[in-house]
């Protein structure tokens, strides 16, 4: 356990080196995040609606956004296939480490560092506007919201793995390809709007994906929009997912690690 | 009628130094000290149509740096610098399309296009006349025992290949003068000899000039006749590679297998013991008395095998680098 | 000249190699624009206007900018960089070609297979909102549109180049150019029209050049403005566009410099 944790702290040390790169990307995440919130802040300046969100539903719903990405949709295994191609996974492979176990701590140590930006960031916007954030008002409310935010994290960590573990036998597979992913992965999430303002047959679509339970789904429970047999529903399904994927990316790492020997050039 | 003339040529770099930890960081933001690094101070040369000159020296030693003023890359802090009558930093095309500098792993090949595509390109981009095209790269291909792979992809070809390629596309509008960076660092050493016979084979029948650096001595042994060592910026040796044998070294070294157990101790009186590990032996005697140890050795000692031979030309360099008498 | 049609011709065999990837990024340029256009149709709603412009106004805008991004796109910057930064610039610039022409005729090279591909994504979207498109039957407009495009390309590229160059003095790359595109993108109207914005990001994105690469075309194409302002309004372009040359050039020379002086 001593050595993961290790990791997570000289993760930390590799983004303190890279001073410059990691403030840049901080700064563009807020600004991502200011210009979402403003833009619906915007749509909202006329009217008090959208389809079922309230104003302070659908601004709680973006400030939630911001929250989650730092949480769920960050992960260092993109790393992963650069490591592949370059030939430095050797080097890991070597080492006795579990290859799912070390990756998950470099995203820890992403993740809280993300966490603790994106609260300053956000606590800031809403020092300024000063605008009432939505609370659950039910307690038990909280805890599905966590759950499906951990459950979240995983899921999310163990696509981008498998995505980037692919690279393993597609050498071509360029950063925009996997962009493509990511793109894809961000608007069925919901992490630019509530996938349910969108037509119905696209909504029922995506909801075939493993995507909206990432940022969607726990919002919505947030927002307590869910009964509770839908939660309890969505909670399942995206156990269903993450153990499907989860399994899917060991079985493609084992099938990969064996033949990477071969590889590299 | 000298090809490359260089005279004086100097290049410094502003470094600017900063102090470790924290503070130092702080500090940077706001006053910076600059130091001058020399990297080339005040050398002159000049070499002739033809000629394959190496220079040699350690890491750092400047060697590149010249490399690049020669060929247009840097602007020299003082001194001129011409190649075939033009000052290379001006980059006249009509200059650019006589040299070639192949520099390490940087390629120029299209990485997803077959190798004969870069190719075609290189004969639009030097306007070279389809005839002599065609009669280049017939030559090159051959020599380079590579005309079956031009019409793969460049990403699906080994190192080997891929770097023959290279060459061939650096080649193509038959430069006079020809630069290179290094051109055996790491190659295996099948793919080195092969590197440096084609150097040589090619210096013989185009009779183009060609500047090789490295810091291997293998390279240096097997292709120049003359070389320019340089070290911190400076030109410490020019001329024939003979010449720094007879000067510098002026012991020979004496390898001896026994037969049979010896005293060494005996063996010192006839000259310095470098290494003793019986039943193999060498030993250091000034050059003047290299027959006559000999003779004493095969006199005094049981003795299997001897060979007298020169101090290595590696060990010559590097103590010309450290400054230290070769004895 | 010769050499330049080689190397237009050789990026164009280069880009076949990635029609794969064009496929890729052209669906996912469809689907991104659907969804995209589908939320601003709920936001209409019954509404009417936002900024000035009624829904189908928004979706051919929308549909237009699309286009017009891939047409005016160049990748000048992102090649710039990767060239300082892996010191493959020393190779480039030592070939007797112009190297910033060379970026120029690369970026034209790729655009056929690209263009291609994209027109069909949004010609797909295009049918998802078949009743609500504007098509313009204006003479002149349409004369003029075409014209303001390739002025709009003249200052993408020049804008692009300027980008790379930051690379000169910078280490690491995606920052500055993460930035500048994305300002880029939003003053150059590429998410929404310009009169969307609050009054004071209006004033500002008048100031910039990027207004004239993507919002002002298309203005001209929905009507929304005369014949004179029009033309007064290439004559902008020309203005940014002569700006940019002689800033990229400077730029351009002094980072060079630079970069022999350090020499990687």
């Amino acid at each position: 356990m001593r050595k993961y944790w290790q990791i997570v702290k000289i993760t930390f040390e590799e983004y303190f080196e890279y001073r410059l790169n990691f403030l840049l990307w901080r700064f563009r995440s807020f600004v991502s995040f200011l210009t979402l919130f403003f833009f619906w802040l915007a749509i909202f300046s006329s009217r008090e609606q959208l389809l079922n969100y309230q104003k302070s539903q659908l601004l709680t719903y973006v400030v939630g956004i911001a929250f989650l990405r730092s949480i769920v949709l960050a992960s260092r295994s993109v790393d992963l296939s650069g490591q592949i191609r370059s030939g430095e996974l050797t080097k890991l492979i070597m080492r006795p480490l579990g290859m799912l176990q070390y990756w998950f701590s470099r995203d820890l140590a992403d993740k809280i560092l993300n966490i603790f930006f994106t609260i300053f960031e956000i606590g800031l916007i809403l020092a300024i506007f000063k605008f009432p954030l939505y609370f659950p008002k039910n307690n038990i409310t909280y805890f599905w919201f966590l759950l499906l935010v951990i459950l979240g994290v995983f899921l999310y960590f163990f696509i981008s793995f498998t995505i980037s573990v692919v690279t393993f036998w597609v050498d071509e597979i360029w950063a925009t390809r996997w962009l493509f992913g990511i793109i894809f992965l961000e608007f069925f999430s919901g992490a630019f709007f509530p996938i349910d303002i969108l037509p119905n047959w696209l909504t029922k679509i995506i909801y075939l994906t493993p995507f909206p339970y990432l940022i969607f789904s726990p919002l919505k429970i947030w927002l307590e929009q869910l009964s509770g047999f839908m939660i309890i529903k969505v909670v399942l399904v995206c156990l269903v997912w993450l153990i499907f994927f989860w399994r899917l990316s060991l079985c493609l790492w084992e099938k990969g690690a064996k033949n990477y020997g071969a590889y590299g050039g | 009628m000298s090809v490359i003339e260089v005279k004086h040529l100097k290049k410094y770099y502003q470094v600017h130094k900063k102090e470790p930890g924290l503070i130092g960081s702080i500090k940077s933001l706001f006053k910076r000290k600059y130091e001058d690094v020399k990297a080339v101070d005040n050398i002159s040369f000049e070499i002739d149509e033809g000629e394959l000159v190496g220079f040699i020296g350690p890491n750092g030693a400047g060697k590149t740096t010249t490399l690049k003023c020669l060929s247009g890359l840097l602007y020299p802090t003082a001194g001129s610098v011409s190649v075939l009558g033009y000052n290379p930093w001006h980059r006249k095309y009509d200059f650019l399309k006589q040299i070639s500098l192949v520099m390490g792993q940087k390629n120029q090949l299209w990485w997803d296009l077959p190798a004969i595509e870069s190719f075609i390109l290189n004969r639009e981009i030097y306007e070279i006349p389809k005839k002599q095209y065609e009669e280049t790269l017939e030559e090159l291909t051959t020599l380079l025992e590579i005309k079956d792979i031009l019409k793969i992809q460049v990403r699906k070809l080994s190192l080997g290949q891929r770097m023959k390629c290279e060459l061939i596309a650096a080649l193509l509008h038959s430069p006079k003068v020809l630069f290179l960076d290094e051109p055996t660092i790491g190659l295996d050493v099948v793919m080195q000899k092969k590197m440096r016979d084609f150097i040589k084979e090619y210096n013989r029948r185009k009779k183009s000039t060609i500047i090789l650096t490295s810091h291997y001595m293998g390279d240096v042994k097997e292709l120049c006749k003359r070389v320019i060592i340089i070290d911190k910026g400076k030109i410490v040796f020019d001329g024939e590679l003979a010449e720094i044998v007879e000067k510098y070294a002026d012991h020979k070294i004496l390898s001896v297998v026994f037969s049979k157990e010896i005293d060494p101790r005996k063996l010192e009186e006839i000259g310095e013991i470098k290494e003793f590990d019986y039943p193999k032996a060498v030993i250091s005697v000034k050059r003047e008395v290299a027959s006559v140890a000999s003779a004493e050795i095969l006199q005094h000692f049981p003795v299997a095998d001897l060979n007298v031979e020169e101090v290595p030309i590696e060990q010559i360099i590097r103590e010309v680098f450290t400054g230290k008498d070769v004895a | 000249m010769r050499k330049y049609w080689a190397i237009v011709k050789i990026g164009f065999k280069n880009a076949l190699t990635y029609r794969a990837d064009f496929f890729l990024w052209g669906f996912n340029e469809f689907l991104g624009t659907l969804v995209f256009l589908f939320i601003w149709s709920v936001i209409f709603g019954e509404k009417g206007r936002i900024g000035g412009f009624s829904l189908p106004e928004t979706i051919t805008y929308l549909i237009g900018v699309g286009l017009i991004n891939n047409i005016i796109s160049t990748a000048a910057s992102r090649f710039i960089q990767r060239d300082v930064q892996s010191g493959r610039l020393s190779n480039l610039i030592l070939i007797p070609l112009n190297y910033p022409l060379v970026r120029l005729f690369l970026s034209l090279s790729a655009k056929p297979v690209n263009l291609l591909i994209r027109f069909f994504a949004y010609f797909a979207v295009a049918l998802f909102f078949k009743g609500k498109l504007v098509v313009s039957s204006n003479f002149p407009m349409i004369l003029l549109t075409p014209i303001s495009v390739v002025f709009a390309f003249a200052i993408n590229f020049l804008v692009d180049y300027l980008t790379g160059c930051i690379s000169f003095w910078t280490i690491t790359t995606e920052g500055p150019e993460g930035i500048v595109r994305t300002i880029k993108n939003i003053f150059s109207g590429n998410y929404a029209p310009i009169s969307f914005f609050p009054p004071g990001f209006q004033v500002i994105a008048n100031f910039l050049p990027f207004i004239y690469i993507q919002y002002f075309p298309m203005l001209i194409y929905l009507g929304k403005v005369s014949t004179i302002e029009a033309i007064k309004g290439i004559g902008l372009q020309i203005f940014w566009v002569v700006v940019l040359y002689f800033l990229a050039r400077a730029v351009w020379r002094k980072g060079l410099k630079k970069y022999e002086g350090v020499g990687i």
